[in-house]
């Protein structure tokens, strides 16, 4: 199978943070979801697929070509969003946009102005006039403006209405549809991945937890909800988090044909949300 | 190199016009002396550089353009380049401007804004300054590195000064520069001078290249 990215055995120290031992791929013509709580390490991955920070081990192969060696030619074909975009805020977006036009060989002026439109961007107004929503969707724009084989998405949804991130989720789907194209989508949100990612890698401390595709996980992991009983300790090794409060406990599992064939009867099973694998995988040994 | 270049001086347009509108207000006023004016090109010339450096860092403009197919080496030498050409045009438009509104001196006599001494004085002068700037700059970033320049450039000038007072009466760079090329004759003396812009230069360039590499963001 071809990626449009590959990483390896990725590590990094970083003010205080580790990341371990990274390693999860995304193949051409897909959507991967990237969560996990603050602090997890999302953000850090994404810097250094981007250069802006340097590994300390492992590898990153984009669209093909390592990220160190091919820099160039992986970031003409790359387009990104950062949860901040940092452009000139006193120019106006006509002007940011003669910023940025310039560095892409694909530059497609025509996409852009249509983009502008379709996101009521108003292109004689200054960047630091505009709302975090509005900026987002400049720098989305911006990245789906030059012909992009590979979209990094940081927290792009964060500040849209849900008007527009419903309208974002159609565009990325649209764009996908090309299967040279991919997209890594990292974000809190993950209604939003639920609609349209195909793969979900979910990361806590540094180290992934799991990357696989949403299908698998949505079908596999599923919340058990019961009594005193589900403590029990032969029970304990199935759970991947659990939750005592004063209606009764709740528990986690990613196996959920061996959840049904234990409780089926003594507890309610339900699929587990993405919602519910990140917040029982980050706070699922405790009371509610 | 030049989109660097060109993105730059867009972003920062209109603080360039109020630089070049002070260095217009030099001639009149009455305060400091005229005879400075074309080194005062190099001064707006920095000036010019650190309004660029200052919106950059302000905007944190650096983390989207080393997104972008932009390579960081590209980016420090565009730096340099730009600095050089600020600078350079600094003292230009300052020697024009000086030509026409001083053209002869108290006593009649033309003034020598162009002697081969004075100009060499100016490119040895901002050159090495530039050098240290920038190098300060890629090593400490923008606040701490321009403290420490401004501290450097203080002690050295007071060290100049004082060497010089401690000279002849009539010591003076141009007048040093000029017993050089007499001692040295005219062609060595321009290879040494050229050698005195150009290796610091080139040190600096490559210190920040490989300071800026190892930079995070």
């Amino acid at each position: 199978m071809e990626y449009a990215l590959d990483i390896r055995n990725l590590s990094k120290a970083y003010g205080g943070f580790r990341l371990n031992d990274v390693s999860f791929s995304l193949p051409r013509g897909y959507i991967m979801g990237l969560i996990g709580p603050n602090g997890a390490g999302k953000t850090t991955v994404i810097k250094l697929i981007l250069n802006l920070i340097r590994r300390d081990g492992g590898e990153i192969r984009i669209l093909g070509l390592d990220n160190l060696a091919g820099e160039m030619e992986i970031k003409s074909r790359l387009g990104f969003v950062h949860d901040t975009p940092f452009f000139y805020e006193h120019l106006t977006l006509a002007n940011v946009r003669k910023t940025v036009a310039p560095f892409y060989r694909d530059w497609d002026d025509g996409q852009f102005r249509h983009l502008a439109d379709e996101f009521d961007l108003p292109l004689g107004k200054k960047f630091k006039a505009l709302s975090r929503g509005m900026k987002m969707k400049f720098a989305l724009a911006a990245a789906l403006s030059h012909k992009a084989d590979l979209l990094i998405l940081d927290e792009p949804t964060s500040g849209l209405d849900p008007v527009f991130r419903r309208d974002l989720l159609k565009k990325l789907s649209a764009f996908i549809q090309d299967e040279g194209k991919a997209v890594l989508f990292s974000t809190h949100i993950t209604s939003d991945l639920e609609r349209i990612a195909d793969f979900i890698t979910f990361i806590r401390g540094g180290e992934i937890v799991f990357s696989s595709p949403r299908d698998q996980i949505l079908g596999a992991w599923v919340v058990v909800k019961g009594g005193p009983e589900l403590l029990a300790a032969e029970h304990k090794a199935l759970f991947k988090g659990i939750r005592q409060g004063a209606y009764g406990v709740q528990a986690l599992t990613a196996e959920a044909g061996e959840a049904r064939r234990r409780f089926g009867r003594e507890a309610v099973i339900e699929a587990a949300t993405l919602e519910d694998i990140m917040f029982f995988m980050t706070k699922g040994n405790g009371h509610a | 190199m030049l989109k660097l270049i060109m993105k730059d001086l867009l972003a920062a347009r209109w603080f360039l016009l109020l630089v070049l509108f002070i260095g217009i207000l030099y001639p009149i006023q009455p305060f400091w002396p005229t005879e400075i004016l074309p080194f005062m090109g190099g001064v707006y010339g920095f000036i010019a550089l650190f309004i660029i450096f200052f919106l950059e860092d302000r905007n944190k403009t650096e983390i989207q353009f080393l997104s972008m197919p932009v390579q960081r080496r590209t980016i420090v030498r565009a730096r340099y380049l730009l600095g050089s050409l600020l600078i350079v045009l600094g003292g230009v438009a300052t020697t024009a401007l000086s030509i026409i509104a001083f053209p002869l001196t108290e006593s009649g006599e033309p003034r020598l804004f162009l002697s081969m001494e004075i100009v060499l004085a100016f490119f040895l002068m901002y050159a090495f300054g530039l050098s240290l700037y920038l190098g300060c700059y890629h090593r400490l970033g923008l606040g701490r590195g321009t403290i420490l320049f401004v501290i450097a450039a203080i002690v050295l000038i007071t060290l100049a000064m004082l060497g010089l007072k401690g000279g002849a009466k009539s010591l003076s760079i141009p007048g040093i520069l000029r017993a050089l090329r007499a001692f040295l004759g005219t062609p060595v003396f321009l290879v040494a001078a050229a050698a005195a812009v150009i290796v610091p230069f080139a040190v600096s360039l490559r210190l920040s290249t490989r300071y800026y590499a190892r930079r995070e963001f």
